[in-house]
């Protein structure tokens, strides 16, 4: 029994060094921690129960078969974090450059359905020179495997992607589909195609950096939600993250009481909103004041920064925040903007945090870049996902709603549970600027002063339309609220919400505007 | 010669710890006392320690306790014989003195003749003058417009003191630097006076740079008997508002204090005065000494004087009232040993000295040899916002300065207030100054040295660490408690919640409420 | 528990253990010290360390212990290790060097506030920029100095132009 034992240790030892002492110090040289170490930082301490430690790939081609290292590439079991159950795979650079074979999809494969059987989150730490090519179509055929599973488990266990090193070719959809993906700065990069392939079919030069780096990809498009200034960073944000969110999408998001008083009044709230609407002021200033411990970790910082989306809590509970960003583009809604809020609201739908929607916005953003890029479908994405949305759904009306763009904005008529407005609120079809200018185009133009005619009619307008009374007149806001008890008021409706059931009609899925 | 009569009932019309102050002084002396309180005050300690309490009012003081009809009417009411004022509110302001005279009831506080003298700054310069009491160079009346002001400022130098007649007690007056000061301020200073006092005469007067403020307590009775009680020392000052204070004061020597006693006698003499009083005094460097103002009440500070000289301050002003004769020939009064005093206000030192008004949810008050504490309040009162932020005094005797120091030390440390900021942080720090310690301070010490440097510590900063970590520690145990509770008891979720979620999972619907509507 | 205690900007790394009821062992940096804690008052504390009776009174206000001990106030911050990586991850570095200031969206300059040269404090407003009727105050993110100014009142420009550079 003893020698066994020690054979067996042997053995664990043997696979936990990877693929050896060199590429180790290569990937620490890069400024890239090891697949175990990764694990290590993330994990609750000795929590980590590993899988599959002595599968090999089975591929006898191109010298393979005298190639083989325990575990193949890829490191996973499970652990906890904060003392929650998560499921892990921790891709090793150091084994064949991370490349998938068969044998390494069917551990991450096998983690994931029992992610799934369980009901708890899959976290997956890529670092993977992409297919092995040595093993061909199996490779492929991994690949697949795991993206079918991403495809079944979304919406039922929350999936956290971190890109910590090349992330390239097919290998780049498993991301794309999870919930989250975070980037580490200059040592990770996803694309499809990369620098050398573009080059030589389009004749364009850019660096890897530039094309699929953290910030290319938190900035220009939406693939990456997070940039992380290292791994131990980026693994920080995933815990960061857990917090907010449930274990799978029957439970609630986790509770974290708080010492922060639910009436407290913040009257300061006051001088934070000016009444000029052609002044902005900073939307995330609002947010900090008012949930529990000014603690609100956003999402998707540096995309669409019209648009603000994040997680806070509010009396302990766990909340989704959509917001506009006065400050930025007046808060109007663009194309990005949409597509932003709607992912992040289907997010929250999917796993039952509740939506605060805090809304100062002008309406959509004109522009010919804008129409071009086809504002009408992605606007109609954030429609969809706000009117299917059947988790409690608490709007705030700080200043603007114009247009279209209040209909979408979790308004009374999409099912929002209790809307709110600040006494300053200007509820209406446009701006008095514009509204004057087509409803009194006659008057305008037949005026002695027209400057002076203007003024007055937009005075008029204002004092007529642009408040909060005529809406809650017609009961689309259920209160008109103090802005120094805005905390207290949302935690009220919060509470009084926390139990909504509401439900769609039966259908296999509806079809979102994609 | 026994041309008095003995009070048999007083009405105190103040409130917080001077209400209380006199109403010690009448108990022991064996007068009943009557108070009155506001809305906010119904709880305050005052008006238990009263045999009579009477309603006045809401609880803005202007809508109670500077309302001269209602305090004159419950003295009436209650058959008071006389009225103590305390200081502050009503204490200096001759409309009350002649409705108290108009209903028989005596005004505990000196005659309304000199009052007119004194009260007003610029008369009382003028008579000071006459009496050939040394004054600050100034002009003594009231500016009459900008112009007028900026004339006279230049007249006698930068910087110059901008002062309301009316005021008192460092409210209501400006330093100002230069002509470009003045101009700017100079509406604002006056619709300041207006706003406090009713009156926005103001007058200019040179400003002694680095001085130091100390004031002899005096008493003179209505048969022209006069004493002073010495001096005490009020140069620790927080923007013109004392802070510490202390007798005797270390800038003047034995020969100079006689000097200010007898220039005190004299200044107060020169207006027929016949109460308790003091007579406030601006020393320089030299020891040149000029006359400031009489504030013709009892001070805030007088218990400093009392325990260095043994005589019950209060109970001299209400005798001398009653018309007896001072009890006390000068040379009876002796100066004994060194008192301090800390006015303990509710006050965040931390935060630029705001009001901390508030629940006090713990109240420890240090205790032993030579320490007084003159409190207006108590565990689980509530300081309101409508008054003076001032809640105690905190006072020590002991034989000479040192030991008062380390007396004083002793006794913050024992004193404990929950719920509510209070100076007390900040007299430690006064107290550990070694430019205090060693004496050499001025009006400005506070604002140029303790509040801008930092201030040694004697506290283990390793305790301090200890007790915070512990106390996080303790929190985060607390918050997890809670997380229990809350898995424990609603975690679960409701099988309202839970049937919802499992319809909408397998696509079964409630009814028909997706065509909502509004 | 692990934390970082913050005192005038001073960090000590201090771990607190219940070793029984009300005793607690605390490590500061490498010193232990065995406490015992009782809650007295409101929130007095009395600690006996190594036999030494200390009071201390402390007070939690917005993640800040006021300490009252010996008559000296302690101003700390305790925060746990990973709470404080994730704060520190979150609040970013405070600007240095020398800043670009680039528009962040496209808009008209319809104000400009400082030229070449001035000394501005940070927080200051530079230059007002209009996009969707909205003006955006453009602030110094640091004091320095105006060292070059890209844009004119009436000018539009682009995302992402320069407009000043404060040193």
């Amino acid at each position: 029994m003893k020698e066994k034992l020690e054979k067996l240790k042997e053995l664990e030892a043997q696979a936990e060094l990877g693929g050896g002492e060199k590429r180790i110090e290569k990937q620490h040289a890069q400024g890239k921690l090891t697949a175990r170490e990764r694990i290590k930082l993330l994990l609750d301490e000795g929590s980590f129960v590993e899988f599959d430690k002595f599968v090999t790939h089975r591929c006898q081609d191109f010298g393979m078969d005298k190639q083989k290292i325990l575990g193949d590439g890829v490191v996973t079991g499970y652990g906890t974090i904060d003392g929650r159950l998560v499921y892990i795979f921790s891709q090793d650079f150091t084994v064949f450059g991370g490349s998938l074979s068969g044998a390494f999809a069917k551990k991450i494969c096998k983690i994931m359905d029992l992610a799934m059987k369980t009901g708890a989150p899959v976290i997956g730490l890529n670092d993977s020179g992409g297919a092995r090519i040595q093993e061909g179509v199996e490779s492929l055929a991994g690949y697949a495997d795991i993206f079918l599973r991403n495809v079944m488990a979304s919406g039922v266990i929350p999936q956290i992607s971190v890109i910590m090193g090349p992330t390239a070719g097919g290998a780049v959809y498993s991301p794309a589909v999870t919930d989250f993906t975070i980037m580490v700065k200059n040592t990770s990069f996803m694309f499809i195609t990369g620098p050398d392939v573009i080059k030589a079919v389009t004749g364009e030069e850019i660096t890897k950096e530039e094309l699929g780096g953290a910030d290319a990809h938190t900035t220009k498009t939406q693939v990456a939600h997070f940039a992380a200034e290292n791994d131990e960073d980026a693994l920080m944000i995933v815990k960061e993250l857990l917090q907010f969110i449930p274990q799978n999408n029957m439970e609630d998001p986790p509770y974290q009481p708080t010492d922060d008083p639910a009436n407290r009044r913040e009257e300061s709230i006051y001088d934070l909103i000016p009444s000029d609407p052609n002044k902005p002021y900073n939307m995330k200033d609002l947010i900090k004041k008012v949930v529990d411990d000014g603690y609100f970790f956003e999402i998707q910082e540096n995309y669409a920064k019209n648009m603000i989306v994040g997680f806070a809590r509010l009396n302990g509970r766990p909340i989704g925040i959509v917001a506009n960003q006065p400050q930025f583009f007046a808060g109007a809604l663009d194309y990005k903007a949409a597509i932003k809020a709607s992912r992040f609201i289907r997010f929250c739908d999917a796993f039952n945090i509740p939506i605060i929607t805090l809304e100062d916005q002008p309406g959509y953003m004109p522009g010919v870049a804008q129409e071009h890029n086809g504002v009408i479908v992605h606007g109609a994405k954030l429609l969809f996902a706000y009117a299917e949305a059947t988790v409690p759904k608490i709007t705030l009306i700080t200043r603007k709603a114009y247009g279209g763009a209040y209909d979408v904005m979790a308004s009374k008529h999409f099912r929002a549970d209790v809307n709110y407005a600040y006494p300053i609120a200007e509820i209406a079809v446009m701006g008095p600027d514009g509204a004057v200018n087509i409803l009194f185009r006659r008057e305008l133009a037949e005026a002695e002063n027209p400057v002076e005619k203007k003024a007055e009619l937009v005075q008029m307008y204002r004092d007529k339309f642009a408040n909060p009374y005529v809406a809650a007149g017609l009961g689309y806001i259920d209160e008109v609220i103090d802005p120094a008890d805005t905390r207290l008021k949302l935690i009220q409706a919060l509470e009084l919400t926390k139990n909504k059931r509401e439900s769609n009609p039966p259908k296999k899925h509806g079809n979102i505007p994609l | 010669m026994a041309d008095y009569k003995e009070f048999k009932k007083v009405l105190i019309a103040n409130r917080g710890e001077i209400a209380i102050r006199i109403a010690r002084a009448c108990k022991k002396m064996g007068i009943e006392t009557v108070t009155v309180y506001s809305e906010a005050d119904r709880n305050a300690l005052h008006v238990r320690y009263a045999d009579e309490a009477y309603f006045i009012g809401a609880s803005p003081a202007a809508e109670s306790y500077l309302v001269i009809d209602k305090i004159v009417e419950v003295a009436l009411k209650s058959g008071c014989d006389a009225v103590h004022p305390g200081y502050g509110f009503l204490a200096e302001n001759s409309e009350f003195v002649k409705a108290c005279e108009e209903n028989n009831i005596t005004f505990i506080g000196p005659n309304t003749e000199s009052m007119y003298i004194l009260g007003d700054k610029t008369r009382a310069r003028q008579r000071m003058i006459e009496a050939q009491v040394p004054v600050v160079p100034g002009m003594k009346d009231p500016v009459k417009d900008l112009d007028d002001a900026l004339a006279r400022a230049k007249e006698i130098g930068y910087p110059i003191m901008f002062k309301a007649s009316a005021g008192g007690g460092g409210k209501g007056m400006r330093l100002i630097a230069s002509e470009e000061e003045f101009k700017d301020v100079y509406d604002l200073a006056k619709g300041e006076a207006l706003n406090a006092f009713g009156d926005d005469r103001m007058y200019i007067e040179k400003a002694i740079v680095n001085p130091r403020h100390v004031e002899v307590q005096i008493a003179r009775d209505k048969h022209g008997n006069a004493i002073h009680l010495y001096e005490r020392e009020c140069s620790i000052q927080r923007r013109h508002q004392k802070v510490i204070e202390e007798s005797p004061s270390m800038a003047i020597n034995d020969e100079v204090r006689h000097k200010m006693g007898d220039a005190a006698i004299k200044a107060v003499t020169a207006a027929n005065y016949d109460s308790v009083g003091t007579v406030e005094f601006l020393v320089d460097k030299d020891m040149n000494f000029y006359f400031l103002e009489v504030n013709t009440r009892l001070q805030v500070e007088h218990p400093v004087t009392e325990m260095v000289t043994g005589i019950d301050i209060v109970k001299m002003q209400i005798e001398i009232a009653e018309g007896k004769p001072l009890a006390y020939k000068q040379e009876d009064v002796k100066q004994i040993g060194h008192a301090l005093e800390c006015r303990i206000y509710a006050e965040d030192p931390d935060k630029n000295f705001m009001p901390s008004p508030g629940l006090i949810t713990g109240l420890r008050l240090p205790g032993g040899p030579g320490v007084r504490v003159d409190s207006g309040v108590y565990s689980r009162g509530e300081v309101p916002i409508y008054y003076d932020p001032m809640v105690a005094k905190l006072i020590v005797w002991d034989v000479d300065r040192q030991n008062a120091i380390a007396r004083m030390k002793r006794a913050l440390n024992e004193y404990v207030v929950k719920g509510i900021k209070t100076t007390i942080p900040f007299h430690q720090k006064v107290l550990r100054n070694k430019d205090f310690i060693d004496g050499n301070i001025s009006t400005d010490f506070i604002d140029k040295e303790v509040l801008v440097k930092p201030q040694p510590r004697e506290g283990s900063l390793e305790v301090a660490i200890a007790a915070a970590a512990i106390k996080e520690f303790l929190r985060e145990k607390e918050l997890k408690k809670k997380l229990v509770e809350f898995n424990e008891t609603c975690a679960s979720g409701s099988p309202w919640k839970e049937s919802g979620r499992r319809s909408a999972m397998f696509g079964a619907s409630f009814g028909d409420i997706y065509k909502y509507s509004t | 528990m692990a934390y970082v205690a913050n005192i005038d900007k001073v960090e000590y790394r201090v771990n607190v253990k219940e070793v029984e009821a009300n005793k607690f062992e605390v490590t500061i940096d490498d010193k232990s010290y065995l406490v015992d804690t009782q809650l007295t008052e409101t929130s007095v504390y009395s600690l006996i360390v190594n036999g030494k009776s200390y009071e201390t009174d402390v007070d939690y206000q917005d993640g800040v212990y006021n300490v009252l001990t010996e008559g000296d106030l302690f101003k700390i911050e305790v925060m746990d290790e990973l709470k404080k990586k994730m704060l520190e991850r979150r609040g970013g570095g405070a600007a240095e060097g020398k800043q670009i200031i680039k528009s962040e969206m496209p808009g008209a300059i319809i104000d400009v506030k400082v030229k070449v040269g001035d000394e501005v404090k940070e927080g200051d407003v530079l230059l007002i920029l209009e996009a969707m009727k909205m003006q955006n105050e453009i602030r110094a993110p640091k004091d320095g100095e105006v060292k070059e100014l890209f844009v004119k009142a009436g000018e539009n420009i682009d995302a992402d132009a320069k407009m000043v550079v404060i040193e």
